[in-house]
């Protein structure tokens, strides 16, 4: 390029304008591919009925919009500037004053800063929600009145499932109850591996030598799958189970699957293996065992078909009072 | 490479001396400039190799959720020695190529502060490149068994149990790049410290050698750490001590509180100088000087500040209880540094007069890069999401475009444009762009698909997350499609770096002799740069340059001749 073409014709022989309109649709593709990453995780479907997932979700769906608004409009403004101030379409840099747009600056800080804090406390309420919250704190808010404890053992390369009142140690595919919070710890017998359940927000390590607690619940069977106890067939739900942390040759086919059947379904699976299903109450809510308590059976509400029963029962009953 | 070796010695020879000559020259040198170039080589022949070794696993991905080729263990020792490779023996060698060839001149220093210190981090690169690779070599051989296979970060137990000489070879190839980059980081931010001109005062310095000293303080915090959880593996398992073996009383996670003690910070600077030359690139070729110079600085010190308080979001999975609150606070906090950086890259461009030459392009796209992974990072500080997403492939777009698009496409950028003044030559400017365009569209295709696949909305994939490091798919086998468009782009950017390569190689010798070839693009801006032009340096200043320019878009038309005789007579200064 000539020295002093800067006050010349807008078109230079070069074919300026050209090479501006490609490396401005160069950066529009990084623009599309943008708003298509983070566009995606804003139309998530919601998560319903499975936890820790769905306390997670509304929370991530913000965080995606928000890159989507922030970050979007600055890759815009740059695709922009790119097409409408290079030196083929433009033929001089406009001045910049001292102190110029001093007041732009303190705003867009002031805008991180209050983006920034409003993150920062949704995903400290989000975590004590989730990841943080104890065993108890999590029957109390999602209103589980039954809990039940399993222990995983992670070795190279295979998982072992302990759930409490199954008399055999379950491997590749562990049966769990629904609507009921399934409260888990972790430990490995060599190396550091991790628990984790994707479909329901779940990653804990089992690191050997410590052992990790946290739950999930889930609250509806689809039946998508099936599985089969003393010759009955149950309907299923079924959640694959990785290893989210390099453990040796085998790490990628360290796998296994949770079924989730029915809590009715569940007994009768726990019967066929020899055991019994050890559900305990968590003293939240109304169960099996609190059908006495009076309060309890609306917060209780999504805790099964008992529940459902108790419902009607009740209200029924408030009807007799009319 | 004889080209600029005859240009330096004939240099040498005008002040009397007789150096070495042929390979004794390279050898034993302490001239910072051929250091730089040194450095600058061993980047590309490593980029060259850890490149070659991602494009041999990427292609076994696609081809079936099973793998076709490789081993399963041969598949993790090259995606560990891939990692090991770009980020020890690339971005760090590339970068101090700059730092070397380029911190005298922009500081009008004659030296580095310590030149024998200096030969001995060039040095040390060959030796760390060597010892990695020797057990690749030796297990094609059928001597050794498979090169490091534990990840990049290595964790104990699986390192310490991993029986093979390749594991050891890791740590100590990384070590000796770890020893050799701490007596150079300390050279470089020593050579700031007393060797700058005496009228360079600190808010004079060009961006670029701000974000040194921001990237060399780092480095000296960071690296003892990594040498100390590596020192320690290396004991545990050579010299049976225990630190990381919990049956012999030891901790696992021990290691990861260290490891990440460094492994922060250094992600820092890993992109920080890439940053600095695209700062400092998009300002020149915008012609317009650095928007808010000020701001920028202490925001890069907020971000290399925090970036020391912020490691244990790694380790939001292992069992941390509370404490991630004031991680996800820190981790947070680096948004406001990374903004006003990007802030001010955009209101330099806007309204500027952007000439898109090929380090221009790359120094737009690291401000686009940063934009993804500063986004796609935020789910990663906060523990709630970092719980779904966690070693799921949306972690591996996340790093790709902060180490990728940010730390290397600015450091690709400073190749661009300091090539000419490396080596004398001007490299063909068609193959650059062709690499450009290569690069950005390849890389950032890649990434996202990565980032697609992580977070279960790649094409086909029915809402399946893709775990990370996982040699094969065959929980969901749906997910071939999105492997395939993945490597379709890692290929797209693999015939572009080839082409940097040709072109680099090629323009060597065969390039147009040039001093500064970007010396009419700038005529009439007083915007000098050091490196270029020489001292004195006067920063280039909104009044500065308004009163060179006299208006800019403002000027009524009329007045253009005017100011181009104005700009005569300020070019003529330099």
């Amino acid at each position: 390029m000539a020295v002093g073409d800067d006050i010349g014709p807008v078109w230079d022989e070069r074919g300026d304008v050209f090479e501006a309109l490609l490396w401005g649709v160069v950066f529009l593709f990084t623009f599309v591919l943008f708003i298509i990453e983070f566009g995606n995780g804003v139309i998530e479907p919601e998560e319903e009925g499975l936890f820790p997932i769905a306390t997670i979700v509304d929370f991530k769906q913000t965080m995606f919009l928000s890159a989507l608004i922030g970050g979007g409009l600055f890759v815009a403004l740059i695709v922009w500037a790119v097409f409408r101030y290079s030196s083929g379409v433009r033929d001089r840099a406009a001045r910049m004053a001292p102190g110029q747009g001093r007041f732009m600056l303190t705003m867009f800080v002031l805008a991180v800063l209050v983006i920034m804090s409003t993150t920062v406390f949704t995903g400290a309420a989000t975590l004590a929600q989730t990841d943080e919250a104890s065993p108890a704190d999590a029957a109390e808010q999602l209103g589980a009145s039954q809990q039940i404890h399993m222990e995983v053992t992670a070795s190279q390369w295979f998982w072992r499932f302990d759930v409490e009142g199954i008399p055999s140690t379950q491997g590749e595919r562990v049966v769990l109850p629904a609507n009921t919070l399934v409260v888990f710890e972790t430990t490995s017998a060599d190396v550091i591996h991790s628990f984790a359940i994707k479909e329901l927000g779940i990653t804990k390590d089992a690191v050997p030598g410590q052992t990790n607690q946290a739950w999930f619940m889930v609250n509806h069977v689809e039946g998508e799958t099936s599985v089969q106890a003393g010759g009955e067939s149950l309907p299923a739900d079924r959640y694959e189970v990785h290893c989210a942390e390099l453990c040796g040759k085998g790490h990628s086919k360290m796998l296994a699957s949770v079924y989730v059947v029915g809590q009715e379904d569940y007994h009768t699976w726990a019967e066929a293996q020899g055991g019994e299903a050890a559900l305990e109450s968590t003293g939240v809510g109304g169960g099996e065992h609190s059908e006495e308590e009076e309060g309890g059976h609306d917060e209780g509400g999504d805790g099964g078909m008992d529940m459902d029963e108790d419902g009607e029962m009740d209200m029924g009953s408030e009807g007799d009072d009319h | 490479m004889s080209t600029e070796t005859a240009g330096e010695h004939g240099h040498d020879e005008e002040h009397g001396h007789h150096g070495p000559t042929g390979w004794r020259y390279w050898l034993y040198t302490t001239d910072h400039k051929v250091i730089g170039i040194i450095y600058l080589w061993h980047a590309i022949f490593a980029f060259a190799l850890g490149g070659l070794a991602a494009l041999i696993f990427r292609t076994d991905l696609a081809v079936a959720p099973e793998l076709e080729y490789l081993s399963l263990l041969g598949y993790n020792s090259l995606v560990s020695i891939h990692a090991l490779t770009m980020i020890f023996f690339v971005i760090i060698p590339l970068q101090g190529a700059f730092f070397n060839y380029m911190l005298p001149l922009f500081l009008g220093a004659d030296e580095m502060a310590w030149p024998r210190m200096n030969a001995l981090g060039a040095w040390g690169i060959t030796a760390g490149l060597t010892v990695l690779y020797t057990p690749m070599v030796g297990n094609f051989l059928g001597y050794t068994g498979v090169p490091t296979a534990a990840g990049w970060f290595q964790y104990p137990p699986l390192n310490t149990m991993m029986n093979s000489v390749g594991q050891d070879a890791g740590i100590l190839g990384v070590a000796i790049l770890a020893i050799s980059s701490t007596g150079s980081a300390a050279n470089f931010f020593v050579t700031i410290l007393n060797e700058r001109d005496p009228e360079m005062g600190w808010m004079d310095l060009p961006p670029f050698v701000w974000f040194t000293v921001f990237t060399n303080v780092l480095a000296l915090y960071s690296i003892p750490w990594a040498l100390d959880a590596l020192g320690m593996v290396w004991l545990e398992r050579n010299l049976a001590m225990s630190f990381f073996t919990a049956r012999a009383g030891g901790d696992p996670l021990l290691y990861q509180w260290i490891w990440w003690t460094f492994g922060h910070p250094e992600v820092y600077v890993l992109v920080l100088p890439g940053m600095g030359i695209a700062a400092e690139v998009i300002s020149r070729f915008s012609e317009r000087p650095i928007y808010g110079y000020k701001p920028l600085i202490a925001s890069t010190a907020i971000v290399s500040v925090a970036s020391m308080g912020v490691w244990a979001h790694h380790m939001y999975a292992t069992g941390l209880a509370a404490s991630r609150y004031a991680f996800m606070v820190f981790s947070m906090a680096i948004f406001l540094g990374f903004g006003v950086y990007i802030y001010s890259m955009v209101a330099t461009m806007w309204k500027g007069r952007l000439h898109l030459t090929t380090p221009m392009l790359f120094s737009i796209s690291v401000v686009v890069g940063l934009l993804y992974s500063g986004m796609d990072g935020a789910f990663f500080g906060q523990p709630a999401t970092d719980l779904q997403f966690h070693s799921t492939y949306f972690v591996v777009g996340h790093f790709h475009f902060t180490i990728v698009t940010v730390g290397l496409f600015g450091l690709l950028a400073g190749v661009y444009y300091w090539y000419p003044r490396m080596t004398g030559r001007m490299y063909n400017t068609k193959l650059a762009k062709f690499h450009a365009f290569t690069t950005i569209v390849g890389m950032f295709g890649l990434f996202f698909m990565m980032a697609m696949l992580g977070d279960g909305t790649a094409p086909g994939s029915d809402g399946v997350m893709m775990m990370r490091r996982y040699a094969t798919y065959v929980y969901a086998p749906q997910l071939q499609l999105g492997h395939i468009i993945t490597t379709v782009f890692a290929y797209v950017a693999a015939i572009g770096q080839l082409a940097f390569f040709v072109n680099l190689l090629w323009s060597l010798r065969a390039g147009e002799e040039v001093t500064d070839p970007w010396d009419d693009l700038f005529s009439g801006q007083n915007m000098p740069s050091p490196e270029w032009d020489g001292l004195p340096y006067k920063p280039p200043t909104a009044i500065a340059v308004s009163e060179a320019t006299d208006g800019g878009e403002e000027a009524v038309p009329d007045g253009g001749a005017e100011t181009d005789d104005e700009v005569d007579v300020q070019g003529g200064e330099r």
